[in-house]
């Protein structure tokens, strides 16, 4: 606790937005969740539940130790040496999801802004800008993200009401016509990739100054996430119909399609600008993440001193992991809700069983009044 | 070696010069009237506006009156001391010449002013003499009377010249102290308006004071002000602006943190949100704080007028304010990276105008820009009879020959005119200044990395904005955080009713009650 820094607390309300943008800053870039074609909106609430189900567990398991982060509590009932271990393994979680942010920041700036700035230039920006940030602690980024999400709430409503002339609420049928498998497999990524990603929120929840309430935060948060991802979800349908499953950025395809009198065209690139928020908001997550998991693992004083390391590093990762953007995307979509499922289901139950029968050991005397 | 004996030297000489006239602070006024003034005059030498006029009370005791000539009043002198104590009759003091309270009689029944106050010490003799105040001495009396007799020439109370409305009143301040006080407490008259005075800078002692509203202020704010001005080191405080730059919390943000105003009714709109305020002696601008980014965006009309004209023009106020940042960068970026955003009749004109033009867009949103800056700082300092000349050689030479001569294309003209005229709605001064100068890495952004460099742009300032404070209370309140109640005024304003004007920025406050 000592390691926060002077802007550390924050209010519901702001941890609230800045989950959303969190979450938002993936939905709307990445092809994720379509792998049912037209039935993806089935995959989008199934998804949307799983997700919930997910925060729901790590809530949990955040409200049973208050003001603790997740690598605390794994340090308090492992013990020290598995603790350093899980702690290890959620700030490479954050970092290597950092990677991919920025990764895919970059490509999808480099495609659609500037198709002819190397992507490392982009990427050097962005990292110098959000190590910037991530310096000036939690509390800055959630009140920046207030502001990105009033951005966003507008951005999406003017692109949706824009694009009602392009719908055609008939691409929605039939229904289930590609099976539920493919519906069960988009519901798998929704879950794992934008909702689940918010694991790394348990390192942040200790800075929310009434804890009480977190638990309702964090499920709000995924609820109106998943709101959003819903109504994307059916705009790009309606756009799109069947293809868009097949394509990169099925959001900003759709928006490609906004004409208003002829005048208003090809707008998409504003649209965009609002995306570089979210990404900006997603990544200095990330990094605040990573430096706050590692420096608690460590038990080392402050965390800021790990953030330009840090950032350069998911500099560098993010140049490297993949040899293009299609081998980004195909990765995401296939290996990474596999790869996450320790990350997401695994260590926490596994905390919360150990906690429950610790609890139980310890106060073997007492009724049990623990609080549901 | 040698030259460290020199300067131990020359240091010493100088403080043996200063030492010898400046009197200690405990050091008495000597009672025989001879001794006083050859101190006196010791302290005056060579201040050929100290007038020293010896006269006699009543024919009889030997008096001295010590001012400085043009801040009296000499007419009111003669007819409130010099007269009434040159001809006041024997008998009239002759009960009470032997008495000690000899003074006292004096203050009380022959001098015919407000403002009378006894002192005893040299150093306060000297204080008072500065400040404008007639010291009366009396031969045979350790103890002298100041007098009030305020005069000379000051500007009287005008119209503003920087803030105008078209509704709302016409007062503005002036650069004597008592009257912006008294333009204040004209719109506040209740007790609980406090005036607190303070002395700053070691030369030039100009008077201070903090105004503020008990019960409504922000104690903290208030304890953080007075701490701070009290902990200033300065030689002369010349303008407000001085205080300014000495207590803010950013020196180096591009942003203010103060308001900045000449109108007594934005002061007591200010105070009654319990701000605090700051009057400097010699200034006739005032000091508020602490103040908020919406605070900033908002004029006198906002609250004056109609509730829907009020919203309208704020939010047109709003707009234009984005456009005095954004247009020219977004011009720049549009242009050279994002074609395509263009419509695309637009595009075909945009390109036929700048076929000619020898420069990219980047380079010549930068020359004229900058000339622009140029022009305005010409048109600030500009003799007045010379302005028709400037006009003249800004409008027709920069605009329009030189989008003839195919130097610039007449887009950017009317881009950078157009931000001009932007930067020109928002209501404080002061605050346009952090639009004008993050213009210019905006539009370096945006030439480098087009709409992708105006976001980083962007966000960098979102995120210095998030962090930026003025004493204490957020920026960006009550957006970031939020704070339902302050939402009432902020890019909106609800109905006069609802607000009870003390709509934001100080926060932790109930209503008027003045507790918690």
């Amino acid at each position: 606790m000592r390691s926060y820094g002077r802007n550390d607390r924050i209010s519901n309300l702001e941890l609230f937005a800045l989950m959303l943008v969190f979450v938002v800053g993936s939905l709307l870039t990445l092809p994720v969740g379509y792998a049912a074609g037209h039935d993806s909106w089935i995959s989008v609430l199934i998804g949307t539940f799983a997700g919930l189900g997910i925060n729901g567990l790590y809530a949990y398991l955040c409200r049973r130790y208050p003001k603790k982060s997740l690598v605390e509590i794994a340090h308090l009932i492992l013990g020290s040496w598995i603790g350093k271990l899980v702690g290890l393994l959620y700030a490479w979680y954050a970092f290597y999801l950092g990677s991919y942010v920025l990764r895919n920041f970059t490509d999808m700036t480099s495609a659609v802004l500037l198709p002819r700035t190397p992507t490392v230039v982009l990427g050097i920006v962005m990292v110098v800008l959000t190590v910037w940030t991530a310096t000036k602690g939690i509390e800055v980024i959630s009140r920046c993200s207030l502001i990105i999400l009033l951005f966003i709430f507008v951005s999406t409503f003017i692109g949706c009401v824009l694009l009602i002339p392009n719908m055609e609420p008939y691409n929605l049928f039939p229904v289930l016509d590609n099976g539920w498998h493919a519906i069960l497999l988009g519901a798998g990524q929704i879950a794992t990739v934008p909702l689940g990603e918010t694991i790394v929120f348990a390192m942040l929840i200790p800075y929310v100054n009434r804890t009480k309430f977190v638990g309702r935060t964090v499920l709000g948060a995924i609820g109106a996430s998943g709101g959003l991802l819903l109504v994307t979800c059916f705009v790009n349908i309606f756009v799109l119909g069947e293809i868009a499953g097949e394509q990169l950025f099925p959001s900003y395809t759709s928006f490609m399609y906004i004409s208003v009198g002829d005048f208003f065209e090809r707008i998409e690139p504003l649209v965009f600008t609002v995306w570089i928020f979210n990404e900006f908001t997603k990544l200095s997550v990330c990094l605040l993440t990573t430096s706050v998991a590692f420096a608690q693992t460590i038990r080392s004083k402050d965390h800021r001193v790990y953030l330009l390391p840090v950032g350069l590093l998911i500099l560098l990762f993010s140049t490297f992991l993949h040899p293009s953007q299609l081998d980004v995307v195909e990765f995401v979509k296939t290996v990474w809700p596999l790869y996450s499922v320790p990350f997401l289901l695994v260590v926490p139950l596994l905390l919360l069983v150990v906690s429950l029968f610790r609890r139980k050991g310890m106060h073997a005397n007492l009724t049990d009044a623990e609080p549901k | 070696m040698f030259k460290k004996l020199l300067a131990s030297g020359k240091s010493m000489s100088v403080y043996v010069e200063r030492s010898n006239p400046t009197p200690s602070d405990s050091e008495q006024q000597s009672s025989s009237l001879a001794e006083l003034e050859i101190r006196l005059q010791e302290i005056f030498s060579d201040s050929s506006d100290v007038v020293f006029r010896t006269f006699s009370i009543g024919g009889e005791v030997d008096a001295l009156l010590i001012y400085i000539e043009g801040l009296v009043d000499e007419k009111q002198l003669k007819e409130t001391i010099l007269s009434p104590l040159m001809s006041s009759s024997d008998s009239s003091f002759s009960t009470t010449t032997d008495n000690t309270e000899f003074i006292s009689f004096l203050q009380k029944s022959l001098i015919a002013n407000g403002h009378v106050k006894r002192i005893s010490r040299i150093h306060e003799i000297e204080q008072e003499v500065l400040k404008g105040l007639v010291l009366l001495c009396v031969d045979g009396y350790s103890e002298s009377i100041a007098v009030s007799v305020p005069g000379g020439s000051v500007r009287s109370v005008e119209q503003p010249s920087t803030e105008n409305t078209v509704r709302g009143s016409r007062d503005s301040f002036t650069e004597i102290l008592s009257t912006n006080t008294s333009l204040i407490r004209r719109k506040i008259r209740s007790s609980r308006l406090k005036f607190d005075a303070l002395t700053v800078g070691e030369i030039s002692r100009t008077g201070m004071v903090i105004a503020y509203i008990k019960g409504l202020e922000n104690e903290r704010v208030l304890r953080e002000i007075k701490s701070r001005i009290e902990a200033m080191q300065a030689e002369a405080i010349l303008e407000s602006g001085i205080i300014e730059q000495f207590i803010e919390e950013k020196p180096f943000s591009p942003f203010p943190q103060f308001l900045v105003t000449e109108r007594p009714d934005y002061v007591v709109s200010a105070l009654l949100q319990g701000q605090v305020a700051i009057l400097t002696d010699g200034s006739p601008f005032v000091l508020s704080a602490p103040m908020t980014f919406w605070g900033f965006l908002q004029a006198g009309e906002d609250y004056y007028e109609r509730v829907v004209y009020a919203n309208l023009i704020r939010m047109v106020r709003f707009l234009f304010s984005m456009i005095a940042l954004l247009l020219p960068s977004l011009y720049v970026a549009l242009t050279t990276f994002h074609q395509q955003m263009i419509p695309t009749n637009l595009l075909l004109s945009i390109a036929a105008a700048r076929e000619g033009v020898p420069f990219p867009a980047l380079v010549e949103a930068l020359i004229m820009e900058v000339t622009f800056e140029g022009l305005r700082e010409a048109g600030v300092r500009l003799p007045k009879q010379v302005g028709q000349a400037v006009s003249i050689v800004g409008g027709l030479v920069v605009g329009q020959a030189a989008v003839q001569a195919g130097i610039v294309s007449a887009p950017m003209v009317i881009v950078v005119s157009l931000t001009g005229i932007a930067s020109f709605t928002i209501p404080r001064y002061n605050f346009s200044l952090a639009f004008r100068i993050l213009r210019f890495p905006l539009i370096l952004l945006a030439g480098v990395f087009g709409l992708y460099g105006v976001s980083i742009g962007l966000l960098a300032i979102l995120v210095h904005l998030c962090e930026l404070k003025s004493f204490g209370v957020p920026y960006l309140f009550p957006m970031a955080p939020v704070s339902l109640k302050g939402l009432k005024d902020a890019l909106f304003r609800a109905p006069i009713w609802t607000l009870y004007l003390r709509p934001h920025s100080v926060g932790p406050r109930s209503k008027g009650t003045g507790k918690n």
